[in-house]
Order: C-alpha cells, then structure tokens, then sequence
C-alpha cells in the first residue's frame, strides 16, 4: 500500500496536503498553506463536503482546532489509520440527504368549462398516470378552476367580492354605461328631429 | 409525466367532444411550488399539432 505521505500534493489553490474519500468518509490528514494568514484555509474548511463524513487526522494548531469547532466537528480521540497512533481527529458528519422523492406532489386543475363532473374512473386512471412517475408519490385533482378559487381567497380576505378586470368588470362596467348613455342621448335627439 | 398526462387528456377531451385547458403543478416537500409556471395544456394548441 502506498504511503500517504508520498501522496501530498495541492489540495486547493494555495494549500498543500493530503486527502483521501474512503468509504463516503472524507479523511484530512495535512494541511498546509502556501500563503499563511491569506485565509486558504478558512475558504478551503468552508467548501468542505456536509453531505458525508469529513475527518480532519491529529489536529495540533489551536486556530485550525477553533476553525473546525465553529464549523460544526467535533473532538474525537481515538486512532488515526494513516498516523497509526492515537490523536485527537476531529469529526463532522454528514448531513442526510433529503429524500425529495417522497414528497412531490403534483396538481391537475381543469379549467372552467371542462371535467367538472370528472367521473372516479377517469380521476383514478389520471392518478394512476401521474403516479407513475418516481418522483410524485401524491396527486391532487383540483375541481376548481383558478379564477374561482382566486375569488373565494379573495373574499375570505377581503370581504367583498374580487373586482374583474377587462369588459366584464373594473373599467370595462363604465365603458359600458357610457354607451347606454350614448344610445340613450342619440335615440332622444333621433325622436325630437322626427317631431 | 407531462407527455403521459397531455396524451390522457388528448384522449378524454376527445371523448367528450371537447377542447379545453388544464394546467399541472408541482410542489416540493415543504408545499412550496416548484416550476415557476404551471405547465399548461391548451387543446387548441394541441388540435394544431
């Protein structure tokens, strides 16, 4: 087996020393800086992996000790495989990953006109369609479409109905009541001339 | 999931005898939604195809 020792190399830029990923476990055996006091070694201890283990072997300096403290490792005295002695290592794990397969969740919503009366045969095999895929494990079927559930949040908030925008409502209303005016003013002119 | 989906509804607007719109929407574990638009079938679109 080799050495690890003949193994030290750059670990990043303006940082000499030795790491090695067995087993999902990061192990930190050296680390050196090339320009001491330029901070390499805080920017290298912050881009550390938090999604597996890391293990920093035979930590001496006090400042390296508090860097690690504060980054969440723990002291662990215990033996180290590459120095073969008992050392203080200090020890992060790491962090689960979420499993974000399990809580996907997807939301059919018909619009206006259509599948209100969308019979439980048809609602299953939709389901069935959507979980099919493997990363949805729950499916919704909204039977209201989202102006209507818009207007009902609205009203809980507000009190009043939600105001429409376009002809139907909102400017669009005085727009109308202009034109009534228009034809009614027209049509009294139309019947003075006649007379 | 899209394309199965939007063959699904294909197939059940057709048999109403229907073009209608229908929109999907993902959310992740914490309720948050995930794709910033829902994804949305439009029938006309789909008929133009």
């Amino acid at each position: 087996m080799e050495f690890w020792m003949d193994k030290v190399g750059e670990l990043a830029a303006g940082l000499t020393g030795f790491e090695e990923e067995i087993d999902s476990c990061l192990h930190i055996v050296a680390i050196s800086s090339n320009l001491p006091g330029e901070g390499m070694v805080s920017l290298y201890l912050n881009n550390l992996p938090d999604d597996r283990r890391v293990m920093v072997h035979d930590v001496g300096s006090p400042i390296i000790r508090d860097a690690l403290l504060r980054r969440g490792f723990v002291l662990e005295h215990g033996y180290s495989q590459y120095l073969n002695k008992n050392c203080d290592n200090y020890i992060r794990e790491g962090l689960p990953t979420p499993d974000f397969s399990k809580h996907f969740t997807a939301e059919v919503r018909f619009d206006e006109f259509t599948f209100r009366d969308l019979p439980q045969s048809d609602r299953d095999s939709l389901r069935e369609v959507l979980s099919a895929s493997p990363i949805i494990t729950a499916t919704v079927i909204n039977d209201k479409p989202r102006d209507v559930e818009l207007d009902e949040q609205y009203f809980a908030l507000h009190g009043n109905p939600r105001p429409r925008g376009g002809l139907h409502g909102g400017l669009g209303e005085s727009v109308y009541i202009y034109l009534a005016g228009a034809a009614l003013i027209a049509s009294r002119k139309a019947i003075e001339k006649n007379y | 999931m899209t394309k199965r989906v939007f063959v699904w509804l294909d197939e059940r607007y057709k048999r109403r005898k229907e073009v209608g719109l229908a929109e999907i929407t993902l959310y992740g574990p914490d309720g948050e939604q995930i794709n910033r638009q829902a994804i949305v079938y439009d029938g006309r679109e789909r008929k133009k195809k």
